[in-house]
């Protein structure tokens, strides 16, 4: 390779990178202001959570286009679309650390908040000392899935196509794109293998050191993680983790007061924003519309959407069935294994990271070469978007059995289904409610990929909620796409009010000790 | 599948607990003690009734209250200094002032060397002397006990129930009463000059009885008996 190219492999990769970090800072920002604010205000979360819900469900891939508009507008040349690719990134990172900070919060322990209240511990102080230690065990594994998630998008967002306009971001994403293009594979594997080490970098130098300090927060047993235990290694981590732990202090209090603005903006914002699009798609597409009223007037489009709607959750049901058939067996595993449990989080880390677009096509072609039912494509693309989100929640969960029932349990001889039914399940239920409803999220999310995609010389569509979302997205159905999406979030809202706002509620009465 | 029972805990209760007065409330378990406590300290509004403290209906407003409960509710990820210089900071004392005070409750309670030391590492009796440093170091007119004894065991528990009648009866700190909420009746004929016998819940009082023994108290004194008798024969 020549050295120009070894140079431009470094450029890209630490833009990329860099990318994903300030995105991540947003998102850090937003899960401590909002989670906690929705955790502990009744009022805050009947607002909060079902926006997050609904935005980590819709198709930011599709909305895509709109908000680098209006980015690109708003701010003057290659600043614009570098911060629509940031925010891009920012959609795929921060709903489910929201998530997390909000279940850590809303299940703090009964004597705590009765003796925060006794002592007026509240408002900075409380989010300092007791809501954001509570939260660090959920916040570190929560950004372990984002952070690997991020790549997907920050590689999709680097080549952008504005109409006829297409700018082009230097990035790991766009040389990896060019190299496809030109067939240059040399250059397109050592992209590849550059981002691979991005991930293994932050993994050890960021993740791992974090988790091994994070044992002293959050309610369950000490550290007992076996960190990769090179003496020079983990004492150098330990030193670098003790200097971030130290950043966590002005993080929360900047979050504290970014936290009221977000919020009160947020709760303002909306409706506007949500009109704002509104006009923008009426008056950029305005026959498209009347069109599209035409074809809703005609129930035909409601009814294609209800039948869509059963077989994109048959499919969603099906690929939780598999996330979860291999999750909580693992989880088991691990827990006694201490010594595979790192191994397995870099290996998630690693394998969550690797953008779908890479390994989708190939896929989608064995299926049709060997004559595989179409729909194992499209639930199999749902599983990775789904998994990782349970997976690392889970793995927070395992560590929150206390010690002392550990002990109980091995003295007992507890173990095997019964250990996973009395013990390992109920101590991880509220992470496992947190991972499945960031999951279902992000399956959602998935389905516009998953049910259609094109390829060089294959077309792959199968009937669903998401397939349809990209087809008139492709047709140019402006009105069609409005009312399919709409109808995606008012599915996603109806199920959040009836099945995980349930699970929250019966989680937060269980986990919760009063006294 | 989720819902509110509401549960009558409280039908009938009312008593005064006066400057200088240790007032013990007993009865069974389950009788509405804790709750109780808590409408008191004002964190959870009565249905119906009200506390007035200093002639002041607390309701948005509270009195300035130390509280103990069975189990010693310290934060986990603070130091034994810290988790007493939280209230103090909540308050808005600078972070080293607050420390400081908490240092001198830390000492009074005899946890000299421990400041450092995380609640894991420490046993059941010094994390409830820690809370016990916690609820004075915010100097409180009002000291709310709830079975603060019930989960040590009994040489730590008589310990720690001496000390806090020694510091009482110097006057320390600016704490005006003491209500401490307890099912063992020796425990309040030692400790308290009133005791307020409740029932089962919904919870009456059916008792208010005086104890006007001088103290140190000995147990083992006819008089003492007499009144754990009394007690016994309320409950």
């Amino acid at each position: 390779m020549p050295v120009s190219g070894l140079t431009l492999l470094i450029v890209a990769t630490l833009l990329s990178n860099a990318r994903i970090a300030i995105s991540y800072i947003f998102s850090l920002l937003a899960a401590i202001s909002l989670g906690v604010k929705a955790g502990l205000d009744t009022r805050a979360e009947k607002v909060v959570i079902p926006v997050v819900d609904v935005l980590q469900s819709t198709p930011v891939m599709g909305f895509f286009p709109i908000a680098v508009y209006i980015l690109v507008s708003l701010f003057p040349g290659w600043l614009g679309w570098e911060v629509a690719s940031i925010f891009l990134v920012f959609t795929s990172q921060a709903w489910n650390m929201i998530l997390g900070v909000y279940q850590s919060t809303k299940t703090l322990p009964g004597d705590l908040l009765v003796m925060s209240k006794v002592y007026d511990v509240s408002g900075l102080p409380f989010i300092r000392r007791i809501a954001l230690p509570a939260a660090v065990p959920s916040l570190i594994y929560n950004s372990m899935v984002s952070w690997g998630g991020s790549w997907f998008f920050v590689t999709a967002s680097e080549i952008i196509s504005l109409g006829s306009k297409q700018h082009k971001l230097l990035g790991l994403g766009s040389m990896m794109a060019d190299s496809a293009i030109n067939a240059d594979y040399g250059m397109l594997a050592a992209s590849v293998a550059a981002m691979i080490a991005s991930m293994l970098v932050v993994m050890l130098f960021v993740w791992n050191p974090l988790l091994a300090r994070s044992g002293r927060y959050g309610f369950g047993p000490e550290a007992r993680l076996d960190v990769y235990s090179v003496d020079v290694l983990v004492d150098l981590l330990s030193r670098i983790s003790r200097r971030i732990s130290d950043l966590l202090s002005p993080i929360s209090t900047t979050a504290t007061l970014v936290g009221k603005v977000v919020y009160e903006t947020f709760r303002r914002i909306l409706p506007a924003l949500a009109l704002l699009v509104a006009v923008w798609a009426i008056i950029v597409n305005a026959s498209g519309i009347t069109m599209g009223l035409e074809a809703i007037a005609s129930p035909l489009l409601a009814i294609s959407a209800s039948l869509a709607t059963l077989f994109t959750l048959g499919r969603l049901t099906l690929a939780y069935m598999i996330s979860m058939a291999w999750i909580l067996p693992l989880s088991l595993a691990l827990m006694r294994r201490r010594h595979l449990y790192m191994l397995s989080l870099t290996s998630a880390e690693i394998l969550s990271g690797i953008p779908a677009t890479i390994w989708y096509p190939l896929v989608i072609i064995a299926i049709a070469r060997y004559g595989l039912p179409p729909d194992l494509g499209a639930v199999l693309l749902l599983v990775t978007g789904m998994q990782w989100y349970i997976f690392f929640n889970a793995m927070c969960g395992i560590r929150s059995v206390p010690e002392e029932v550990e002990t109980m349990s091995k003295v007992y001889g507890v173990k095997g289904r019964l250990y996973m039914r009395k013990v390992l399940l109920p101590a991880m239920l509220p992470y496992l409610v947190t991972g499945s409803n960031a999951g279902w999220g992000g399956a959602w999310n998935a389905t516009i990929i998953a049910e259609y995609i094109m390829g060089r010389g294959f077309n792959y569509f199968v009937y669903g909620l998401g397939g349809l979302i990209t087809l008139s997205t492709l047709k140019g159905e402006v009105a069609a796409l409005v009312f399919y999406v709409i109808w995606m979030a008012a599915v996603v809202v109806l199920l959040n009010r009836t099945l995980w706002a349930r699970l929250y509620g019966y989680v937060a009465e269980k986990v919760r000790v009063e006294v | 599948m989720v819902g509110k029972r509401f549960i009558k805990a409280i039908e009938d209760v009312s008593f005064d607990a006066d400057e200088n007065e240790i007032v013990a409330i007993m009865g069974p378990s389950g009788c509405g003690k804790t709750t109780l406590l808590k409408i008191v300290a004002g964190v959870e509004k009565p249905t119906k009734g009200e506390v007035t403290y200093a002639g002041r209906r607390i309701d948005g407003f509270r009195p300035k209250v130390g509280i103990v409960f069975q189990t010693p509710s310290l934060v986990p990820w603070l130091t034994a200094l810290d988790n007493i210089a939280l209230p103090l900071e909540a308050q808005g004392l600078p972070r080293e002032e607050g420390r400081e005070t908490a240092y001198r409750y830390l000492s009074l309670m005899g946890l000299q060397g421990f400041e450092e030391s995380y609640p894991w590492e420490l046993s059941r009796g010094m994390n409830q002397r820690v809370a016990l440093a916690r609820a004075l170091a915010v100097n409180p007119e009002l000291l709310l006990l709830d079975e603060p004894f019930s989960q040590l065991d009994p040489l730590t528990a008589e310990t720690l129930r001496a000390e806090l009648l020694d510091l009482w009866q110097v006057q320390f700190a600016s704490i005006q009463s003491i209500i401490l909420v307890t099912h063992v009746a020796d425990e309040a004929v030692y400790m308290a000059d009133k005791i307020v016998v409740l029932s089962v819940r919904p919870s009456r009082t059916v008792a208010l009885l005086k104890v006007d023994l001088p103290r140190p108290r000995n147990r083992w004194s006819e008089d003492f008996k007499r009144i754990v008798d009394k007690l016994y024969e309320y409950m």
